[in-house]
Order: C-alpha cells, then sequence, then structure tokens
C-alpha cells in the first residue's frame, strides 16, 4: 500500500517524551488512534491513547480519523496542573 | 470633537437649537422637587466626577443619535448647590418628526441616570442630610475603576456589570491566586474562592497572595484578607472544603460565572457537569510546565465533547510532579480572568468553541475549534462509557486464581524483591513475556501504583486486554506485609 506523509505536532507531556515537538512521518493510511500507537511505542509514550484529544488541521476529530497525505496531527495528552 | 454634553455650575441656560429641518423640538428639565420617598427636601447639592462624567454623558448622547432618528440632542447637567424649583438637568432633542425626539431624550435621561457619574446630597427637613447614587452603582471611588471605565468596552455600565456580578473560583493555586486579585483589582463584586488546603512553602513561587509568614494558614483565609487589603468593599465568601458531588451545584448554580483553577480532573468534570446542566459558564485552564491551555464551556462544546470521561488522576502529571514555573502559572490565571471579565461585560472572548494552548518557552500558539460532539454523554445524547473500572486490582482479589502473573514494570526491575512481597506467585520481567505465556491475568506493579495503572491503560488501547494494574505498587505490599 502507499503510505501518505504527514506532520504531526506533539504537546505538553508528549512534547517532552518525545524530545521533539513535531516530526514528519510516513505510514500507511491508518486512523489517528492508530497513529498514536505505533508513535507511542516509538517514543514510549506513557499516556494510553484513549486520552489523548486528536487534532488536524486545526479541528479536533474522532479517533476513528483516517489521516490523509500532508495533514498536520496534534496529539494533546490531558493536562491538570493548576 | 463637538460638545453635547456639559457640566455648569451655575444656573442652567438653554441654548437655542437651529435646524430647518426640524419638525419638532423636545426639550426636557429635570427639577428639584420638596419631597423624596416621603421625606420633605430643603435643597440638593450635585457633585460630578466632571472629566468621566462629560465623557460619559457624551458617550451616551452620541449613541442616542445612532439609535433614534433624530437630528440633534444637547444636555446640560447642574451641579452645586440648587434650591426647590432649580433645573437640574437640561436636555434638547430635534427631529424631523416628533415621535423620535421624544423616545430619544427618555432614552437619554435613563441612561445618564444610570452611568453619569453625578452624585446628589438631599437635605432633609428634619435634617440628616443623605448621599443618594443613581440608579446603578457607580461607586463613589470611581477613581480606582478610571483607567478601565475609560475603555469602550467597559464604560460606568461595565463597571456596573462587573460590581453586580458572582464569580466562583474554585482551587486558589497558582491559577486562582492571580484571577482572585484581579477580580479584585476589577471590581468585581462577589467572589466565593472553594480551596480546602493549607498554605505550604512549596506554594509560593506561584501562589501570589501568600508570603512566608502564612505557611500552615488555611489559604481562603488568607486570601480574605489579601482581598480586603485591595478592597474591603468586594463581597468574599471563602469555602473551605474541597469540591464534591454535594457541593458543587448549589455552589454552581448561585454563580454567574465559574472558573476551575484545579489540579484535578475529577473536580474540573464536577464543574463542567454543574455548570452545563444550570447554564453556568466555566472558564477553565490547566497547565504543563511551560505550556498551558485554556477553555471555555458556554452554551457549546463541553469537556466531555473532548474527553467523555475523565482520565485517572495518576494518568497526568500534577504541578507537584512535573514542576511549574510561577510566571506560566500566572500567565495562565490572569487570563482566565481575562476570558471571565471578559464575558461579564459581554465582550465575546472568541474561546467559547475554541482551545487555546500557549508555549510560553518559544511562544508556539495553538487554536484549536471543538466541535460539539454527538455522542457528548453531557451536551447530546451520548452514554457515559466505561473507563475500564476493573483496571485496578487489590493484592487479595488476584492471589490464588490460575493463570496470573506479576510483572515489574518499575524503571529498574527487581522481581526478586516482588516475589518475596507476592509468594507463591508468577513474577516475570517483562509484558511481552506475560503475553507469550498466555497468562489469563496480567498484573502490573511498580513502586506506587501510579505508572503501573499508567502502562496498564496503554497496554489496553494496544488490545491487551487483561492488564491489570495493582493498587499502591511496591510500597502498599510491604506495608501490608509489616502490619
Amino acid at each position: 500500500m502507499d503510505k501518505v506523509e504527514i506532520r504531526v505536532s506533539y504537546f505538553a507531556s508528549l512534547r517532552d517524551q518525545a524530545g521533539m515537538a513535531e516530526e514528519k512521518v510516513a505510514l500507511v493510511s491508518c486512523s489517528v488512534f492508530e497513529v498514536y500507537q505505533m508513535l507511542a511505542r516509538k517514543h514510549k509514550f506513557d499516556v494510553a491513547g484513549r486520552f489523548i484529544q486528536y487534532a488536524v488541521n486545526s479541528n479536533f476529530v474522532d479517533r476513528d480519523y483516517v489521516v490523509a497525505a500532508g495533514d498536520h496531527v496534534v496529539f494533546i495528552p490531558p493536562v491538570s496542573g493548576g | 470633537m463637538e460638545i453635547q454634553f456639559s457640566v455648569v455650575s451655575n444656573e442652567i441656560v438653554p441654548v437655542v437649537l437651529a435646524n430647518e429641518a426640524a419638525g419638532a423640538v423636545v426639550t426636557f428639565e429635570g427639577r428639584v422637587r420638596n419631597h423624596n420617598d416621603g421625606r420633605g427636601v430643603d435643597r440638593l447639592f450635585y457633585e460630578a466626577y466632571e472629566e468621566l462624567a462629560l465623557s460619559e454623558g457624551n458617550r451616551i448622547l452620541t449613541e442616542a443619535e445612532r439609535r433614534f432618528d433624530i437630528l440633534k440632542i444637547v444636555a446640560i447637567h447642574r451641579v452645586g448647590l440648587l434650591e426647590i424649583g432649580d433645573v437640574a438637568i437640561w436636555m434638547q432633542a430635534l427631529s424631523s418628526h416628533r415621535k423620535a425626539a421624544f423616545d430619544a431624550c427618555e432614552w437619554a435621561m435613563d441612561e445618564i441616570k444610570k452611568s453619569v457619574p453625578i452624585w446628589k446630597r438631599e437635605d432633609y427637613s428634619e435634617g440628616n442630610p443623605e448621599w443618594l447614587k443613581g440608579e446603578s452603582i457607580v461607586s463613589a471611588d470611581t477613581d480606582r475603576y478610571d483607567r478601565q471605565i475609560r475603555l469602550p468596552e467597559v464604560g460606568c455600565d461595565g463597571q456596573a456589570k462587573l460590581h453586580a456580578a458572582k464569580v466562583l473560583v474554585v482551587g486558589a493555586g497558582g491559577l486562582g491566586t492571580p484571577a482572585v486579585e484581579y477580580f479584585v483589582r476589577a471590581g468585581v463584586g462577589h467572589i466565593t474562592v472553594v480551596e480546602p488546603d493549607f498554605v505550604d512553602v512549596s506554594n509560593l513561587n506561584r501562589q501570589i497572595s501568600y508570603g512566608f509568614a502564612d505557611v500552615g494558614r488555611l489559604k481562603v483565609d488568607v486570601l480574605h484578607r489579601r482581598v480586603q487589603d485591595i478592597d474591603h468593599s468586594v463581597e468574599f465568601v471563602p469555602v473551605a472544603e474541597k469540591l464534591d458531588e454535594i457541593n458543587v451545584e448549589a455552589l454552581v448554580a448561585s454563580h454567574d460565572l465559574v472558573l476551575d483553577c484545579t489540579d484535578d480532573f475529577a473536580a474540573k468534570y464536577l464543574m463542567n457537569d454543574a455548570c452545563v446542566g444550570a447554564g453556568v459558564p466555566l472558564v477553565t485552564a490547566s497547565i504543563h510546565r511551560w505550556q498551558g491551555q485554556i477553555l471555555v464551556v458556554d452554551r457549546g462544546p463541553c469537556l466531555r465533547c473532548l474527553l467523555p470521561v475523565p482520565p485517572p488522576t495518576f494518568c497526568v502529571g500534577t504541578c507537584e510532579e512535573e514542576g511549574i514555573l510561577g510566571t506560566v502559572a500566572g500567565f495562565f490565571g490572569i487570563l482566565q480572568a481575562n476570558e471571565a471579565i471578559k464575558f461579564l461585560l459581554g465582550v465575546d472572548g472568541g474561546l467559547s468553541d475554541t482551545f487555546l494552548a500557549v508555549d510560553l518557552r518559544d511562544y508556539s500558539v495553538l487554536r484549536i475549534n471543538r466541535p460539539v460532539r454527538s455522542e457528548c454523554p453531557i451536551c447530546s445524547t451520548g452514554q457515559m462509557t466505561s473507563l475500564d473500572s476493573d483496571i485496578e486490582v487489590e493484592l487479595c482479589t488476584v492471589v490464588g486464581g490460575a493463570g496470573i502473573v506479576f510483572v515489574d514494570v518499575r524503571q529498574t526491575p527487581s522481581p526478586q524483591e516482588l516475589m518475596d512481597l507476592v509468594t507463591d506467585c508468577v513474577v516475570l520481567g517483562s509484558v511481552e513475556e506475560a503475553v507469550e505465556r498466555g497468562a489469563e491475568q496480567i498484573v502490573l506493579v511498580c513502586q506506587r501504583g501510579r505508572t503501573s495503572l499508567r502502562r496498564a491503560f496503554c497496554l489496553r488501547d494496544e488490545g491487551v486486554r487483561n492488564a491489570y494494574s495493582l493498587v499502591g505498587g511496591i510500597d502498599r505490599l510491604m506495608k501490608e506485609r509489616d502490619a
């Protein structure tokens, strides 16, 4: 299957754990949830995918949203500090 | 700018407005009468905060010309000592047809009485003269708010709205203390603060209302005194309780707006549900190291539209664990107060369907549109989804079961130590090994039960449905052994 390239941004603790604010990723098109699972393994994220808020191109999306080439995906983990 | 509103200290001399297009001239005179509220009045004394009275008066008359089909409107207000029958205010409106001029005069008079800072002292026949405010509150110390009243979005009307507002602030920490102090300085009339904690020395880097001498004291008490120092006329209600299912509804329903300044997801969702239910807007913020986020729940999407159930507290870091710079907390607390004040003034904040996150290290800004989710259990018809509530287990409920495997998931695992604590049980070094062995239940163990819970959720999302986390971790096992 053809791969698509997307841009991924990390937020809050994910940014710290990934050691980067964003990266470009080439993958076989799948849901944002699956993209997260893949990158969570790579970066050893300790937040489960169910607690992530997924945004694509400045809109929040459901976790089964399927990414397309050129999408800008943002993973936002829950933040509660106050 | 043409002067339409003036203040004079001598007898008012009516001006004659000439305009050939005017088919109607309506003149109104407000005069000093000899009684008020059943008491005989001998004379009146008017005092103006002149600079502001002029700008506010002119604003009202300009607005009258915009609202009504009139050619011109002017007004003159008298100050100083006035006798019975003297003209206190004179107003004239010109229009092509009479109705517009009548309407404009009536509207402008109401507005002037409401928001132009001119006070009158009535001298009664029986003595005891009294200063009376206008119909709205233009506090005697208008000077205090002068710089914000000058803003077109505030004005005397806006100031009166802030004075009449009742806000609820939950949490008096890094977000709550700056927010409360700015509310007080802005003239918000009523502030209730919910916070059960005592001041700790580690709070002082960001919780700006407390000093070293306050360590050990109840936060709401210290904050109360601080608020009184800034403005003793503010009605401050301290609630030294934790927000819970029992007190949340009454607290939310008796206020105009709620500020969530907590670091606790359970509390955030309690407020969310109560605010959506009562139709009270909620301004919520959270901070993580250099970043913070803010969103407003007000008739649009709510917190559950983003994430239907709150994550367990241990799945996210707190300031205590992750660290926080005082300036970052202060920035977001002030941002919350800013949004709240805008809401109270009726200024659209633009955040009610947007999630805003700012990174104060590199100043990157994230704005994301939030839709109302049709599956939201609060805003729509969605069901409250279960959060794998079985994921945390106690030793007594798992020991003895066949096919149960313990995995030490600490950064530097010590399976032997764990084995000594859970005698007669299988202890493995890695989750992969446990999955390969086809274990029935894979129980993750760490030092305190936090890392293991995070890992268990991650594993379940990866499809390992039989992952569990041991509550309390090694620490608790040791305590139970020694007990």
